[in-house]
């Protein structure tokens, strides 16, 4: 409307390429608004002046509906031609045509490719063939991936080749083989990639050779490939083509990578419709990949968890004797139960795949960042499992635990001696992680081996776990997405909100008691008024809000996410924080100094942070976990700050002068949580071991350690008064004890 | 029989796929003509279930000659090779109620009734759906290269018709973002589609 002169048609070209300045875009889009005469002229610049524009009037009901008859005849079509269709298996023998090498300078060499001395040939893809080469510039070993030459003819296809070569060239990560670059040969115009070589093997190639795989080694490898997986997903790339053959294994030290992103869509497009050609491995795909719909990240994850299942059961879930056949079973038909292959996997890793090899998207393990954090979580505890007790020990102590589960170290030591060996046993689903006690160590001077109460959700892991002012209702935060409320003393569940879609990873009280924030994996918190419910506010961060904290006088909260953003909120502005910052790295816990003056932060970068709780600015970095940091607490009056996390130390700073004033080691297996009692005279923690532990709050002394959770307990708050810690975690379960601290 | 895992027998399995012989070839083939054929039919007069009765037995006879079709021809001419099955098949049904009349009353059908097969006889209705199941397909493999309402402006306005101004109280863009948005999926659909087709060619 402000521009009144017609673009000319140059311009609208650029317009429809986007590649307009921004300031002349917004022009040109605002004289869109009125000029008729532009808006058709636009159109059919965009055409081509083809009849496309009538073609897709209601070119969505080309496709028969859904209640047709159209669809039981295809149905029946394609049963028919199952039967009686024979494939026919004469593999196309292709000679790899290296003509588009300009001749090798060196007769060591097989050719030359721009700066790219070529050595041989590593192999040939689906798309293209794969060369060792030297980069004379760089003066490295570099992999060559080229695009095939025939596929290279369409001019199409060679842009979208290097259109999702540029995206997987934006994936740095560790378990990711890296693109260096992008670039076309002089001569003929052929796009190849320049990528780093990997010596090793790829996945394939071991489970030809071995088979069923050991657990470590298959939880080890998941692990890493999902982190890979997670980094590309988090760029916006879906692979579309996972399957063994793109897992290297890199030699040595086995290092997982992933490699080929993308590409199996450039193979695809090339393929698509003479008449028709399913492109992927049919064994791993998954069953929307295979009924030509959409892939997502989730189409991924279905191909790993088919991959997973080789891994554990030495064949893949969906097999048969044409590919078709393949197409339908893994659409239609549940693969068998993993544990009747191979019984010695482990029930949590069979139900992990179950839950990958959903058939429909929507009900799989929703994205390869929970899936990493999953498998962190298992190969942490795995790490402390019992494989490195004698056999012995662990026939006696599985036998002792089956009498009786909950048993505190402190006072039941002497029952406990088995051979040389104290130890305690915690029955952790059919793993036996085994937590070995210093035999000379002191006996702890305190402890209640039952907890006063029970609160048995069941519902899924409990993230966190928070007193009411008085002490009589508890809230717990499970991973179901809902928050269950508790009247303590008769302990039932007084009222469940359903808080947020995924977990949630923190939940806080307001101190006057009123409010209570909830913080989850769907980027939001919420603050719910108690007193009357359904007024609830919702806060969006741009992803998982791991914790929460509110100040004294609860006009503003704090949280910390996953993508390292700290932010101040006030209660009363929904729509924006009142202050941010963001640091690399995920950001885990978070703590407010009881004066309110400073913000203690941690997370993935292993460093403690303190802040001015106003400004933001960053006041110290307290260096020296080893680990992640998962866990924060303040003393009662400020002085001290307590940290723990992944590697298994407790530590306690001076929050004035940023010394470390005392390290032990707290857990065997990961610290989940730490708590100082409200008058500081006590820490609390909580381990993947599957204990919690009372420490002296200034000595670092243990004086008690409470058993009943099976597995890790993530969470331990204290009441008000202190005389009571609830702890919460795996086993679905928060229990209370007694810990009144009156010697 | 389970298939043996080892490399060369996935390795033949692709080999297999994308030799354009088995199933998988025919899947991604009904999936682009099966609608075509089914479109014409319904454009020619016929109910559903005829319709698709009709769609079988045209794929069906082309399973059968199939084996027998050189591959060498032009996409093009299989194209008109499918064209001529389906009409004979269309003509016949219509010849067959004629002499067992339905008691339609529907003027489409009677219209149709008395029309002879001649040589090019719907060959542009053909062609029509043809380019639509193509458009349709093109839309499906280009619709995640967008953002939501880049989309939508387009969606709206180019297939299911809407005016601009309608459009941009429902999505909150301007008209004049709305055509730039419309004209810049238009621009990637034409490439798409032409890909496709050259590729049918091929």
């Amino acid at each position: 409307m402000n521009t009144t002169t017609c673009p000319c048609s140059d311009e609208l070209q650029k317009l429809i390429d986007g590649s307009l300045s921004g300031e002349r875009q917004q022009e040109c889009t605002r004289h869109m608004d009125s000029c008729e005469c532009c808006q058709s002229k636009l159109e059919v610049m965009a055409t081509g002046g083809t009849n496309l524009s009538q073609i897709l009037v209601h070119a969505n009901e080309v496709e028969p509906i859904a209640s047709s008859a159209y669809w039981p005849a295809l149905k029946e079509l394609s049963a028919d031609l199952d039967e009686t269709f024979v494939p026919r298996s004469t593999p196309r023998s292709r000679e790899v045509s290296l003509q588009f090498l300009q001749p090798a300078t060196d007769p060591a060499y097989l050719g030359r490719l721009s700066h790219f001395d070529v050595m041989r040939v590593l192999g040939r893809g689906g798309m293209g063939i794969v060369l060792e080469a030297f980069d004379s510039k760089l003066q490295r070993h570099v992999a060559l991936k080229v695009l095939d030459p025939d596929l290279a003819h369409d001019e199409v296809s060679r842009k979208r080749f290097c259109r999702e070569a540029r995206s997987a060239a934006s994936i740095t990560h560790e378990n990711v083989v890296a693109v260096h670059q992008v670039e076309k040969s002089d001569g003929d115009n052929l796009p190849y990639l320049v990528m780093q070589l990997i010596s090793g093997e790829s996945l394939e190639q071991r489970l030809t050779r071995e088979k069923k795989l050991p657990l470590r080694e298959i939880v080890r490898i998941a692990m890493e490939a999902a982190h890979g997986l997670a980094a590309a997903h988090a760029q916006g790339l879906i692979h579309r083509d996972i399957k063994p053959g793109n897992i290297l294994l890199e030699s040595p030290g086995d290092r997982v990578k992933l490699t080929d992103f993308g590409l199996a869509r450039v193979a695809d497009d090339v393929k698509l419709t003479t008449p028709g050609f399913v492109t992927g491995t049919p064994l791993y795909m998954a069953p929307e990949q295979a009924l030509d719909k959409e892939a997502d990240p989730r189409s991924d994850l279905f191909s790993f968890g088919a991959i997973l299942y080789e891994m554990c059961a030495g064949e893949p879930p969906f097999t048969g004797n044409s590919a078709l056949a393949i197409l339908k079973q893994l659409s239609e038909v549940k693969h068998r139960p993993l544990r009747e292959l191979n019984p010695e996997i482990p029930e949590w890793l069979s139900r992990t795949i179950d839950h990958l090899l959903e058939k429909r998207p929507e009900d799989r393990i929703q994205s390869a960042a929970h899936l990493a954090e999953l498998l962190d979580y298992e190969w942490a505890l795995m790490k402390t499992s019992s494989e490195d007790v004698p056999v012995v020990c662990q026939i006696a102590l599985r036998k002792r635990a089956q009498r009786n589960r909950r048993i505190a170290i402190g006072v039941g030591a002497t029952f406990l001696t088995v051979g040389l060996m104290a130890g305690m046993f915690l029955a952790n689903r059919n793993r036996t992680p085994v937590v070995p006690v210093d035999p000379t160590a002191k006996p702890a001077l305190k402890s209640s081996a039952e907890p006063v109460a029970t609160l048995a959700a069941s519902a899924g892991s409990v993230w966190s776990v928070a007193f009411d002012k008085s002490g009589k209702n508890l809230a717990m935060a499970v991973e179901d997405g809902n928050v269950r409320l508790w009247d303590i003393a008769s302990q039932s569940v007084s009222a469940t909100l359903t808080a947020h879609r995924g977990m949630i990873y923190a939940l806080r009280y307001s101190p006057n008691g009123e409010l209570l924030a909830t913080a989850g994996d769907d980027g939001l918190v919420k603050l719910w008024t108690l007193a009357q419910p359904g007024l609830e506010k919702t806060f969006k961060h741009p992803s998982a809000v791991r914790d929460v904290v509110f100040s004294n006088d609860q006009q503003s909260f704090y949280t910390v996410s996953k993508d390292g953003g700290l932010r101040v909120w006030s209660v009363a502005d929904t729509e924006q924080e009142k202050r941010a910052t963001t640091q690399s790295g995920a950001l885990y816990a978070i703590a407010l100094s009881p004066d309110n003056g400073t913000i203690a932060t941690a997370g993935s970068d292993k460093i403690v942070r303190l802040w001015n709780a106003s400004t933001l600015a960053q006041k110290l970095p307290l260096e020296g976990h080893t680990a992640p940091v998962y866990a924060l607490s303040f003393n009662h009056d400020g002085k001290r700050v307590a940290s723990a996390g992944w590697d298994r130390t407790i530590r306690i700073w001076d929050a004035g002068s940023g010394q470390l004033i005392k390290s032990w080691s707290g857990h065997d297996g990961d610290v989940w949580s730490v708590a100082y009692s409200p008058d500081g005279t006590q820490l609390a923690s909580g381990g993947s071991d599957g204990a919690v532990k009372l420490w002296d709050g200034v000595s670092g002394t243990l004086l008690a350690t409470f058993l009943g959770h099976d597995i890790a307990v993530h969470t331990v708050a204290f009441n008000r008064d202190g005389t009571q810690l609830a702890s919460g975690g795996r086993d679905g379960a928060v229990r209370i004890w007694n810990v009144s601290s009156e010697q | 029989m389970p298939v043996d895992d080892s490399p060369l027998t996935r390795a033949s399995l692709l080999v297999q796929l994308r030799d354009g012989t088995n199933h998988g070839a025919w899947q991604k083939f009904m999936k682009l003509y099966g609608p075509v054929v089914y479109g014409f039919a319904r454009k020619r007069g016929l109910q559903d279930a005829d319709a698709a009765d009709l769609m079988q037995e045209v794929m069906r006879s082309v399973s059968s000659a199939i084996g027998r079709l050189d591959y060498d021809r032009t996409q093009g001419t299989f194209r008109g090779w499918l064209f001529t099955i389906t009409r004979n098949r269309v003509f016949n049904f219509l010849s067959a109620r004629r002499l067992r009349p339905q008691g339609s009353g529907d003027s489409g059908t009677n219209r149709m009734l008395d029309s002879q097969p001649a040589a090019n006889d719907g060959e542009d209705v053909w062609e029509v759906e043809y380019q639509r199941r193509l458009a349709a397909m093109a839309m499906e493999r280009v619709k995640t290269e967008f953002q939501e309402s880049t989309w939508q402006a387009f969606w709206l306005t180019a297939v299911e018709g809407k005016s601009a101004a309608d459009v941009s109280g429902r999505i909150g863009l301007s008209a004049g973002a709305i055509y730039v948005a419309k004209s810049r999926v238009l621009a990637r659909l034409k490439e798409e589609v032409e890909t496709m087709q050259r590729q049918q060619e091929d």
